[in-house]
């Protein structure tokens, strides 16, 4: 009952405010429709002609996890769960000084190998996942702009 | 005459006692393969020459006086570091016949290291090259190559240096070191050894004075028994000396998906990790 009365305030500005972030559309990207994202997680998406793609993602933070649990719990999961070779692991911050973390991976796919990012943010409310991803070639010369993506992402 | 033939028979019989019950004996000839004079032989499957054959036997220290400093270690984890050498030395044992010479090198143990790595699945091809050229520019060799996983041998004193670079290669998921001391087996094949030479040249000399058809035959069957057992230490031997020589080396390229999810404490009911990845990413339709 308390995270009820809790969460209605958040749920009446989500539905004020529409995505609980903000983001920065890149040069040479383009936003998507809303078809090709799940509004339930309060999604962005945006793509390269190439498909370099930048997603965003919102999910409450419940139950409530810290920036630490939440990038070890990412790693295992990504890591070791799916086999992705961790390449990087790096702090990030957002455009409002909110401080998160960026782990790079590696990834061998049929098409070749892949590179893909999960720039981890965690508020008292939301837990934010920007991610970006697509042929390695192709990411590494949209890095600046992906970059330029995290840094002028802004939390609510 | 009947006198020399029973005495004939009584020689054959007793060297029939003798080869039953020469396997595990603890005796070594003298002029079997000198390792306590220093270098462990290379060339210690060569037939000792009939002559030095029969020289007197001489004691030789058991297994259980040997050194075993270099007792199987294994080594199983993620970012856990590469394997100690036996305490007191800097490197791994260099094989049988790279020994040197001295005391010490009499007691040094003979061991074989063997390295199994399972590394995340990103650029693979790119990476099992660069296995390779560590190997080869170690002085080692390609052994097996797939897709997915690659096997190299490396001379022994290099495999430290080697399993180093091979971490360096790509995200190691998964480790297992394993030095095996191989030593009592290895000596105790010497004189094994040693002692089959012997009785196979004192079957021969036998054999050049039997006086009937079958005492020869059975000498000859004796023989035949003789030479495969020594065949087959020789080869074991050689295998042992070969692998304590060159370590091998195993990286594999895999994923380990199932068996960490399942048995893995880190899967945590948080809806945000349900959909990581590039597949759902990158899948725009």
């Amino acid at each position: 009952m308390k995270r009820l009365l809790l969460g209605l305030p958040l749920l009446l500005a989500l539905v004020a405010c529409g995505r609980p972030y903000t983001t920065a559309t890149p040069d040479g990207f383009v936003e998507l429709d809303e078809e090709h994202y799940d509004e339930s997680v309060h999604e962005y998406r945006a793509s390269t002609a190439d498909g370099v793609v930048i997603g965003v993602r919102a999910y409450e933070n419940d139950p409530e996890v810290d920036l630490t649990l939440a990038v070890r719990a990412l790693e295992n999961r990504v890591r070791l769960g799916q086999g992705y070779a961790l390449l990087e692991k790096k702090e990030a911050v957002a455009r409002d000084g909110t401080k998160g973390t960026t782990l790079r991976f590696g990834h061998d796919e049929p098409a070749g190998a892949h590179l893909y990012a999960v720039t981890i943010f965690v508020t008292d409310d939301w837990v934010y996942l920007l991610e970006t991803g697509g042929k390695k070639d192709l990411v590494e010369k949209a890095q600046k702009s992906l970059d330029w993506a995290t840094q002028n992402f802004l939390p609510q | 005459m009947w006198f020399q033939r029973a005495h004939a028979l009584l020689v054959l019989l007793f060297v029939l006692a003798c080869s039953a019950c020469s396997v595990g004996a603890k005796h070594a000839d003298a002029a079997a393969p000198a390792y306590g004079g220093g270098a462990y032989p290379t060339t210690a499957m060569d037939d000792a020459p009939s002559g030095e054959a029969e020289a007197p036997m001489r004691e030789e220290a058991g297994p259980a006086q040997l050194d075993m400093d270099g007792a199987k270690d294994s080594f199983v984890n993620a970012k856990q570091p590469a394997p100690e050498p036996a305490p007191g030395k800097g490197k791994p044992q260099p094989g049988p016949g790279q020994q040197g010479a001295g005391a010490d090198s009499k007691r040094s143990p003979i061991l074989i290291y063997t390295a199994d790595y399972t590394m995340s699945v990103f650029e693979v091809q790119k990476s099992l090259d660069a296995v390779e050229a560590l190997a080869k520019s170690a002085g080692g060799y390609l052994a097996r190559r797939d897709d997915r996983s690659i096997t190299v041998r490396v001379p022994a004193e290099k495999f430290q240096d080697v399993i180093a670079g091979v971490e360096k290669v790509g995200d190691v998921l998964h480790r297992n070191v394993v030095s095996e001391d191989v030593t009592a087996e290895y000596r105790d094949l010497e004189i094994q050894l040693a002692n089959h030479l012997a009785l196979r040249s004192r079957m021969e000399k036998l054999l050049e004075k039997a006086n009937k058809v079958e005492e020869a035959l059975q000498i000859e069957r004796e023989l035949g028994r003789i030479t495969g057992e020594i065949e087959r230490v020789k080869g074991r031997l050689k295998l042992l000396t070969d692998l304590a020589q060159f370590s091998t080396i195993t990286v594999s390229f895999a994923p380990r998906t199932q068996e960490s999810v399942q048995e893995g404490p880190f899967v945590l009911p948080l809806p945000w990790l349900n959909s990581l990845g590039l597949n759902r990413l990158m899948n725009l339709r």
